[in-house]
């Protein structure tokens, strides 16, 4: 119980800390800790007021998770880093402490509560109400003594480093070969109200250590704002002596990677805005001097938010928003863009609606989106199929009635579940070499799917329909026959995508989810794609082994023993979770890793990794990262690995530096099925993986993978990296 | 200029009706090759009579079956009735286009497995299944459909004994609606005997009931009678899952799909009243589609069609020996094969073309066999054109049945060639010598030698 409480704190101070950076980094968090305690005092008083507000809002009862990751308490930690700084340490000293600290951590619940509504962060806003409250209301309280110690800084390194720091710190300044660097260093240091160049240096080591895009991004920000102040033949005294150059690199990492995906364009929209904040600097500096209160961090939280809101206005008709905001914060520049580059290269599709073929077996794309008859202008996003013979006929001889035709009277399969909206059923088959203009769209029904997705198939036999207006149909369900009404020279099938429930509706550019296109001797897969004129196409087939094989019941457990090739034995358990997020994972109780997965009914997919590398889930994450749920014989499934947990090594920190302006890493995976013991009653089935890190084509790391599925579950899987194999085998619970 | 060919005179009656000044004519035209092969340097090269099988033909009329059930339904199998044309070469094209092997008999079960079948391919159909033969399927996993009580308990003895688990499924008989019922083979639907049989299978654990297999007729001229049995064998299956839930993984439709022959008896030809493969698969599939499985539970539709499928890929090459007149006045003309080779005279109208050019004139003629037996009869009335002795004709649609029903009677049998898909000429049996007729006879040694 002790022990949890302990750890809630250990936590919460943690990210009370790294928060100020926009981090969650531990290792970063101890630095920063280390670098505020270069003054002793201020380091105190600063995780003093951390601790109380923690500590205050657990006693209230906020959220346990926005208090563990430190949301609720950085803002008071900065208070209590400022009030440190100015005033002697006596009674009343602690007292303000508590009532600042307190004031902070309201200020930030309520304002947590206020701007998530406009989606946006709340930055150091709470600090700098709860600081100048305190500032200004200490003037009237004669027992608060001012300090010193911000002023005589060498002071201060002597008491926290004796004589030996003073030393480094005096080579440090002297050696210094920029006067610009020892601004940049002290500004770095003035975040945690250190000005000094150790804490600076501290904070730019562990700045490096959390993320090398936030690491070059402060300094774009920084030089950007120099080289602004030099243009405009701006005051330097200001950035020189109070250090408000923190504003350009907190600005910098926010916009340039924090809240944005980093990209070329972030980073000029870091360049365009550093200026901006230099305007509202001096601004702000002047407007505050009336009251001789100091600026702190104001510029970069009016600049951010501003900039944020500006940016989440955007029109999103245009399909590359760029900079693009982050959608999900992983509280780190590199995952940001790691994961959006990852979410843009396999799961981009997964908002769509799934709507797959609306027939049995092979048909053929008579014309396509676009197509050179009818499919133009706003009817431009439809299919018309037709099934064909070998010789790519679509009748038999001699062809002069509609049932002569292979298409003629076949059934139509409703698109994907939903409610029959309209249907239209008189319209007589028109004889071959007729076609009906004034009944354009002959019997026709309407399916709605979701509020603006609604499917229509046309020219359909009349007096077929299986189903009337107001029914619910099933993915697949027999809806009616191919007919030839309408404007229809031979039988086929009319499909399309609207936004609208009318017959006659525009048409909506749509993907078909899941389907096969038949290639010259194998087929292909095809996933949230738009069938071509001319291909030959059909639905893909669910296997049911496959499915229950990998549909992880939450809740359930899977008990593996695991062998390695130099002889070591393991048992391992995961168990399937979902998150508040309705996210599946599977959760090893070993390790403590966690695993993302999906499950569209047709494919099994991986989303996201977290934990221990060496891990079995990790093998499966990788191994399993997608597989496709119907067996065909030599069908390739190919996809992408998240760069970030598929490249550790140095090649991946040079990558991380790059990144915004290039990939040079690739990662691939290729999964095939290479076995089944009978294809159409199967109770065995063998999937071969592969998961490759390439450097321009060449292979820099590979792993092997073979996933066995017997009796509806998991039976065997095998890793296989550089001649290491490690074999896991389903076992029942001990 | 080619010489035109002597036609004897004819006489014929003048029938009241409108006038036509060209006559009645026949519906044949000469028929001289078959695909890119001429009929004369065929017979020529192999003899006659001969029978010649059109790999083509095959590949496309299954093809056409294949596409009619796919397109109106997600899970199609199509298992070869070996007993239609169980000739090795015949076999193995329907193999190479993915179908399956049906079989009625331990020696067409070894045909399957020496054709390269895999065991658990091969559907094990018919009321005679000796223990040896069934041991040999259970093992291969194959297919075994129940046909009586008795085998029923003969193969749970044999699983206990094996102490291996039998792949089975039902034969059901049943009233589509079509009569006479064949209700000889398999568990009758209505009176309950299927469920019953059903109900003994799903409650032992030596047999796995795999699917239910029905075979409700043969030259099935109503594709309705299909809705039915669809109906019924679904009704079963839908059954099992609600009582013992569990799925059944096919529903075997059987064979019995008229070719394009004309039945004896039958008004119309057969050509003009043989539903399509589209007829028979709509039926079947729309009954199975709308009886209440969900989508990923539908049954595997088996389908063991024969007849139409190979029919209509196999020719018959004869040559006329005599032309005759009848005590009552009706021509007659005796051919070098007759009800021993085509056994299927017996039940078809079987169309015969003349091989070369004839004119437009023709005379009812009986055709005749070769054998000197009243009951070879090739056909009773058929109007031809007048041939002489040596023209060559075809006999069309004989795919089916003739080359596992033939006799080796009074004569010995033709060969069978095969055209490739290249038109090129492959023999799959060659013209019976003395040989294998008298190579499984003995003869006591006290019958040797005699004075005459």
């Amino acid at each position: 119980m002790i022990a949890e409480k302990l750890k809630f704190y250990r936590d919460g101070l943690a990210g009370s800390y790294a928060q100020v950076f926009f981090s969650n980094d531990r290792r970063f968090a101890f630095l920063l800790i280390l670098s505020s305690f270069v003054d002793p005092c201020t380091g105190f008083s600063g995780l003093l007021s951390a601790l109380l507000a923690l500590m205050v809002a657990r006693w209230f009862g906020f959220s346990p998770a926005l208090i563990r990751d430190g949301t609720y308490s950085y803002n008071s930690l900065l208070v209590g880093l400022a009030i440190g700084l100015y005033f002697k340490m006596n009674g009343p000293f602690f007292l303000i402490l508590v009532l600042g600290s307190t004031l902070t951590l309201f200020l930030s619940v309520f304002m947590v509560a206020q701007l998530e509504k406009c989606r946006l962060p709340i930055l150091s806003l709470p600090f700098l109400m709860g600081t100048w409250a305190v500032l200004l209301s200490t003037r009237s309280y004669g027992s608060m003594g001012l300090s010193e110690r911000g002023v005589y800084a060498i002071n201060e390194l002597w008491r926290f480093g004796g004589e030996g720091l003073v030393a480094f710190y005096d080579k440090l300044s002297h050696w210094t070969i920029l006067p610009a660097v020892a601004i940049y260093l002290k500004s770095l240091g003035a975040i945690l109200f250190q000005y000094n160049e150790v804490s600076g240096l501290l904070i730019a080591a562990g700045l490096l250590l959390y993320s090398r895009i936030a690491f070059s991004l402060a300094l774009v920000g920084f030089l950007t704002g120099l080289l602004f102040y030099y243009l405009v033949a701006g005051n330097f005294t200001e950035l020189q002596y109070s250090y408000i150059g923190f504003n350009f690199i907190l600005s910098a990492i926010a916009l340039g990677g924090f809240f944005v995906i980093p990209s070329r364009r972030s980073y000029l929209l870091v360049i365009l805005t550093t200026p901006l904040i230099g305007l509202i600097m001096s601004a702000s500096g002047r407007l505050l001097w009336t009251y001789q209160l100091p600026l702190y961090s104001l510029p970069f939280n009016l600049i951010v938010l501003l900039t944020l809101y500006v940016l989440s206005q955007r029109s999103k008709t245009s399909k590359t928003l760029q900079p693009e905001l982050v959608e999900v914060q992983q509280f780190s520049p590199e995952k940001n863009f790691y994961r959006h580059h990852n979410q843009k290269q396999r799961l981009s599709n997964d908002s769509y609606f799934h709507i797959h073929l609306p027939f049995f077996g092979a048909w053929y794309v008579s014309q396509g989106h676009d197509g050179n008859v009818t499919h133009c202008d706003d009817w431009r996003f439809a299919w018309d199929f037709v099934v064909t013979d070998e010789m790519r006929k679509t009748a038999r001889p001699p062809g002069t009635s509609p049932s002569h035709f292979f298409s003629y009277n076949l059934p139509i399969l409703a698109p994907a579940a939903g409610q029959v909206i309209e249907i239209i059923d008189d319209v007589p088959d028109n004889d071959i070499g007729m076609v009906s203009l004034a009944e354009n769209w002959g019997n026709t029904i309407v399916i709605k799917h979701l509020d603006h997705l609604y499917s229509k198939l046309s020219h359909i036999r009349k007096g077929s329909f299986q189903v009337k207006p107001g029914d619910y149909v099933r993915k697949g369900d027999f809806i009616a026959s191919c007919g030839n009404s309408g404007r229809s020279t031979e039988p086929h099938i009319h499909f399309q995508l609207q936004a609208t429930p009318f017959v006659g509706s525009r048409t909506l550019q749509y993907p078909i989810s899941y389907y096969l296109a038949a290639e010259k001797q194998s087929c292909r897969l095809r996933a949230f794609s738009y069938p071509r004129q001319g291909e030959t196409i059909s639905r893909l087939a669910v296997t049911p082994l496959l499915r229950q094989a990998l549909c992880f019941i939450p809740g359930s457990t899977l008990h593996f023993e695991v062998t390695t090739t130099n002889g070591g034995s393991q048992r391992v358990l995961w168990e399937v979770l979902v998150d508040a997020f309705n996210q599946s994972y599977l959760f090893c109780h070993n390790t403590g890793s966690v695993a993302y997965f999906r499950n569209n009914e047709t494919l099994h997919y991986f989303t996201d990794f977290f934990g221990d590398y060496n891990s079995l889930l990790y093998y499966f994450y990788l191994g399993a990262h997608s597989v496709l749920l119907g067996y065909y014989q030599d069908l390739e499934l190919t996809d992408h690995l998240p760069l970030d947990n598929f490249y550790p090594g140095s090649l991946k920190l040079l990558q991380d530096f790059l990144c915004p302006f290039h990939v040079f890493l690739e990662t691939s995976f290729r999964a095939v099925f290479t076995q089944i013991d009978d294809p159409d009653n199967p109770r065995s089935i063998t999937v071969a993986s592969e998961s490759r890190a390439l450097v321009a084509n060449s292979i820099k790391g590979s792993m092997d993978f073979l996933l066995v599925f017997t009796d509806n579950r998991i039976h065997e899987f095998t890793v296989t990296e550089k001649g290491r194999t490690i074999m896991a085998r389903r076992v029942e619970p001990s | 200029m080619k010489k035109c060919q002597y036609e004897r005179p004819l006489i014929q009656r003048l029938n009241v009706g409108l006038m036509n000044k060209f006559g009645t004519r026949t519906e044949y035209v000469p028929f001289t090759h078959i695909d890119g092969n001429s009929i004369k340097a065929l017979l020529a090269a192999y003899g006659s009579p001969l029978f010649v099988i059109s790999e083509a033909t095959i590949r496309q009329t299954l093809r056409d079956a294949q596409r009619a059930f796919r397109t109106r339904y997600p899970k199609v199998q199509f298992a070869w009735s070996y007993k239609t044309n169980y000739l090795n070469a015949v076999c193995c094209v329907f193999h190479q286009e993915g179908s399956w092997a049906e079989v009625v008999s331990g020696f067409e079960y070894q045909k399957a497995l020496k054709n390269g079948v895999p065991g658990n391919k091969i559907i094990f159909n018919g009321p005679d299944k000796t223990v040896g033969e069934l041991e040999l399927a259970i093992k291969n996993s194959s297919l075994i459909h129940i046909d009586h009580l008795d085998e029923l308990y003969m193969l749970k003895e044999l699983c206990m004994k094996l102490e291996l688990k039998a792949r089975v499924a039902v034969r059901v008989n049943m009233d589509t609606g079509v009569y006479p019922i064949w209700d000889r083979f398999g568990f009758n639907y209505e009176n309950g005997q299927a469920w019953d049989a059903i109900n003994k299978i799903m409650l032992s654990d030596m047999m796995d009931l795999c699917g239910l297999h029905c075979h409700i007729g043969t030259f099935m001229l109503t594709p309705s009678a299909y809705a039915v049995a669809a109906y019924k064998m679904a009704d079963l299956a839908l059954g099992v899952r609600q009582k013992f839930n569990r799925s059944i993984q096919y529903i075997d439709m059987g064979g019995g799909f008229a070719s394009k022959n004309t039945l004896k008896g039958s008004y119309l030809p057969g050509v003009d009243v043989s539903p399509s493969f589209d007829q028979y698969a709509e039926a079947i599939t729309t009954a199975i589609l709308n009886a209440g499985f969900g989508e990923s539970e539908l049954p595997m539709i088996v389908l063991e069609t024969g007849r139409a499928l190979v029919d209509e890929a196999g020719f018959l090459l004869g040559t006329v020996i005599a032309n005759k007149r009848l005590g009552d006045g009706r021509r007659a003309t005796v051919l070098d094969f007759g009800v021993n080779v085509l056994f299927t005279s017996f039940w078809y109208d079987h169309k015969i073309s003349p091989a070369q050019d004839f004119s437009r004139y023709t005379e009812d003629t009986v055709i005749f066999g070769p054998l000197c037996m009243n009951i070879d009869v090739v056909r009773e009335n058929v109007p031809l054109p007048p041939l002489n002795r040596g023209d060559h004709v075809v006999v069309h649609t004989v795919g089916a049945y003739n080359l596992t029903q033939w006799m080796q009677f009074i004569s010995l049998r033709p060969a069978v060639v095969m055209i490739d898909m290249n038109d090129q000429l492959h023999i799959i049996r060659e013209r019976e010598t003395m040989s294998s007729v008298e190579k499984d006879e003995r003869l006591p040694d006290y019958l040797t030698g005699f004075k005459l």
